[in-house]
């Protein structure tokens, strides 16, 4: 499978379709000039938007291998760049004992000794005992993969600022083997839940691409892709009813994700109208609190 | 293009938006990535570009639209200047009145004749006359004057103008020569109409708004204006740190929370790098030898006696009686954001009988949490504070969760209605506890006048604070989390 042209937003918009993720005008264009400037695009938006969703259906639709990194708090470069592999080399060590032993043999004095020992260290601390991480991974690849760096806002600011170099240069430098520069540089797409503010640094680096619950054309649109046999008239009603609630300021609003989950077991349960008991009885679907739950009871059912 | 991307970026500035040069370097070089100008795709450009948190958008969206789109001018305006009389203009009349009386017949031949042509007629064209704009434009158009770059935009040659007064001088002249031009152009009325309507809609804002920007940059048009328009964020900003949080408007309260969730998030990540720096200690030889077997014996990683998290305990009192109650909600609700830090919150709500609400705020419930409490604690509605009445079923009840880690601290006025105080109570928090904290959102002049028995407690706190504004409630929230 070869990897589609893009001239213009309209033929991503056209590819991630294909891959059933709708987007917006707003979405295509910015992914498109990320890609075009060979920029980071930092997506920030309510969780369940479909934030992770664009990179995956990007990579799939580019026909471009997903690298992903899930942060979290305490993350560091260890399990983010690389890692030595200690066990494979005192595992090399071991075998090769007598092969080392051969080598120093004629050393007469321990200085000599480890002289000749460290003239052999290159073989120890080669890409063959380095255990490469998800950055580093993005960095060899020898095609441009897509590089989705996720929930940034649960990592550290360390870690952050530790990605700024990564994300101007696309490079990474390991102390023993030199500075690695990527082949084609990835398609990097940060996502934030906004726990935190990102610094400025970062954000500068970065496009910006805020992802909003949909407006009712487009959820319909999405829906219909996902689940294209549920009822169109009922879905209008469905669907008003969900934007109602975003509008009620519960604590958690129904994402896509939610309302694609919730309009899927309405189908489960075959409702052919717009029935109240089937709705109150299935809304825990959609609502994540029972205080929200009785609130919208109380109001719109 | 990159012209207008520099004003359109200063335009940003001076509402308040921080653009930096870089961004808008990139930007200018990602414009050329899109093939089609059609409006929507420029504008997520730009946005994606100088736009990178979500509380902006609004202004980008009302900037976007002065900037490029041909909205209505009079409504475009009102977000800077919601005045009737309109000062540009004002000036500008003025300005041509005072050249014209200086200097009545000076000849053409100082200048070069397009930019004076060029310039006169943005002159007339600011002051509400577009008919000599319109007619270059025509000119330009049918070849006879050079192209209208960007460095002598009608815009930009304004602020030549004002700065060259012998521009000025031969305005009558050319008034004259363009008369001319007028009657050439009212052979061709239709395409100068159309021009006059996309220009009328046109002008006011992008001269106002490029005005704007100049006077930010502190041209000395300035202090001609200096009546109008910008305030720095920044000042601003600090007025409102000092300003007292019982009187803030509700524009203000949201700066306000803005500010403190900023505090929030700083207070807390240092106190996480602090942890983190409590974990390198001594090394750990028995754990290090453990692992060391998976190495034939090699001790490849070296692990640490993590030394305990010394995280404290709170304990806060809080007098929820009459108009310190909005306070104190501020007070709990930056408590507990900043709970993470300590091993445990507890919390008490009294007016005259001690109420415990730790449960409320756990529950993350805390907006309507005071207003429920106050519900339902003190139903009959009217209850006088009694520090002494609530100190004393505090020590009843509770005096055992104060332990020698335990900041208490107590959120109040002071103000007992001339009852016991029972400071010893008091002195004894403090004594069973590791300090006792007193914050008043009274200001200081007014202690100790009228019921408030501040100097009955003050011997018995480690700390007394006056809190009653941002500004204070930050130097608290940062000693709270640094000792």
């Amino acid at each position: 499978m070869t990897t589609p042209t893009l001239n213009k937003p309209e033929d991503l918009k056209i590819i991630l379709s294909q891959q059933k993720y709708i987007a917006s005008n707003i979405i295509s264009t910015v992914l498109y000039l990320a890609i075009k400037l060979k920029k980071p695009l930092l997506v920030e938006g309510p969780a369940g938007v479909g934030k992770t969703e664009l990179a995956k259906s990007l990579s799939k639709a580019l026909n471009y291998p997903l690298i992903r990194l899930q942060c979290y708090e305490g993350l560091d470069e260890s399990k983010a760049l690389y890692e030595w592999e200690y066990a494979k080399q005192l595992l090399y060590i071991q075998i090769l004992k007598d092969k080392i032993s051969e080598t120093l043999e004629d050393a007469v004095s321990l200085s000599e000794a480890i002289a000749k020992l460290s003239q052999q260290e290159d073989a120890f601390f080669s890409e063959r005992f380095l255990l490469p991480r998800p950055l580093l991974k993005a960095i060899q690849s020898k095609t441009t993969t897509v590089l989705l760096i996720d929930e940034i806002d649960k990592a550290d600011p360390e870690f952050e600022a530790f990605l700024l170099e990564f994300l101007s240069d696309f490079a990474v430098t390991i102390p023993e083997l030199g500075t690695f520069e990527a082949h084609t540089p990835p398609i990097v797409i940060l996502t934030s839940n906004d726990q935190r503010d990102l610094s400025d640094a970062l954000k500068r680096r970065c496009l910006h691409l805020y992802i909003d619950y949909p407006e009712l054309e487009l959820e319909k649109n999405i829906i219909l892709t996902k689940i294209p046999e549920f009822d169109h008239q009922l879905l209008d009603q469905t669907l008003k009813f969900i934007q109602q609630i975003r509008k009620l300021g519960v604590k958690k609003a129904p994402s896509i994700s939610e309302s694609i989950d919730w309009i899927q077991s309405l189908l489960a349960l075959q409702m052919k109208e717009w029935n109240r008991e089937e709705i109150q009885m299935t809304l825990s679907v959609l609502l994540k609190y029972q205080t929200d739950i009785e609130h919208v009871k109380k109001k719109l059912l | 293009m990159h012209q207008i991307l520099s004003q359109f970026s200063s335009t940003l500035r001076a509402a308040g938006i921080r653009v930096s040069t870089a961004e808008v370097l990139d930007c200018a070089s990602a414009l050329p990535c899109i093939q089609s100008f059609e409006r929507e795709i420029f504008k997520i450009t730009l946005q994606a570009h100088l736009i990178k948190t979500q509380k902006d958008l609004g202004k980008f969206n009302h900037c976007f639209e002065l900037f490029f789109d041909q909205a209505d001018p009079d409504q475009a305006l009102s977000f800077f200047q919601p005045e009737e009389t309109d000062p540009v203009q004002d000036f500008l009349r003025e300005q041509m009145q005072e050249t014209l009386q200086e200097l009545p017949s000076e000849p053409l031949s100082t200048m070069t004749t397009h930019q004076a042509q060029m310039d006169l007629a943005v002159m007339d064209f600011l002051a509400n006359n577009d008919e000599r704009i319109l007619e270059i434009i025509e000119q330009t158009l049918q070849g006879q004057v050079g192209p209208i770059s960007s460095q002598n935009s009608p815009l930009s040659g304004f602020f030549v103008l004002s700065k060259r007064l012998e521009i000025q001088k031969s305005i009558d002249t050319v008034r004259s020569a363009l008369k001319g031009f007028f009657k050439q152009a009212g052979r061709e009325e239709n395409s100068i109409e159309y021009l006059k309507q996309l220009y009328r809609q046109r002008r006011v804002q992008n001269a106002r708004l490029d005005l704007l920007s100049q006077m930010l940059s502190g041209t000395q048009t300035r202090n001609v204006f200096k009546t109008r328009i910008y305030k720095d964020p920044l000042p601003e900003q600090n007025e409102i740190r000092g300003k007292s949080l019982f009187s803030l408007e509700p524009e203000e309260k949201e700066q306000i929370f803005f500010l403190m969730r900023n505090l929030i998030r700083k207070v807390n990540t240092n106190a996480s790098l602090r942890l983190k720096q409590h974990h390198r200690g001594k090394i750990n030889i028995k754990k290090t030898f453990r692992e060391s077997m998976r190495y034939g014996g090699l001790p490849i990683k070296l692990h640490y006696q993590n030394k305990l998290k010394r995280k404290g305990e709170i304990v806060v009192l809080c007098d929820v009686s009459g108009s310190v109650y909005t306070m104190a909600k501020v007070m709990l609700s930056l408590i507990y954001s900043l709970s993470s830090q300590f091993r445990q919150v507890r919390s008490f709500a009294f007016i005259d009988d001690m109420v415990e609400i730790t449960e409320y705020f756990e529950n993350d419930q805390m907006e309507e949490t005071v207003e429920q409490v106050l519900a339902d604690h003190w139903k009959n509605g009217v209850a006088n504070s009694d520090y002494g009445q609530a100190f004393r079923e505090f020590e009843s009840d509770y005096m055992s969760i104060i332990g020698p880690r335990t900041t208490v601290i107590i959120f109040g006025d002071a103000r007992n209605n001339g009852r016991m105080t029972e400071h010893r109570i008091v002195e004894q928090m403090k004594e069973r506890g590791k300090r006792l904290l007193w914050l008043n959102p009274e200001r200081s002049n007014t202690w100790n006048m009228g019921d408030s028995e501040v100097d009955a407690y003050l011997p018995s706190c480690t700390e007394f604070r006056e809190c009653r504004n941002y500004e204070q409630l930050e130097a608290f929230i940062h000693k709270l989390s640094l000792s």
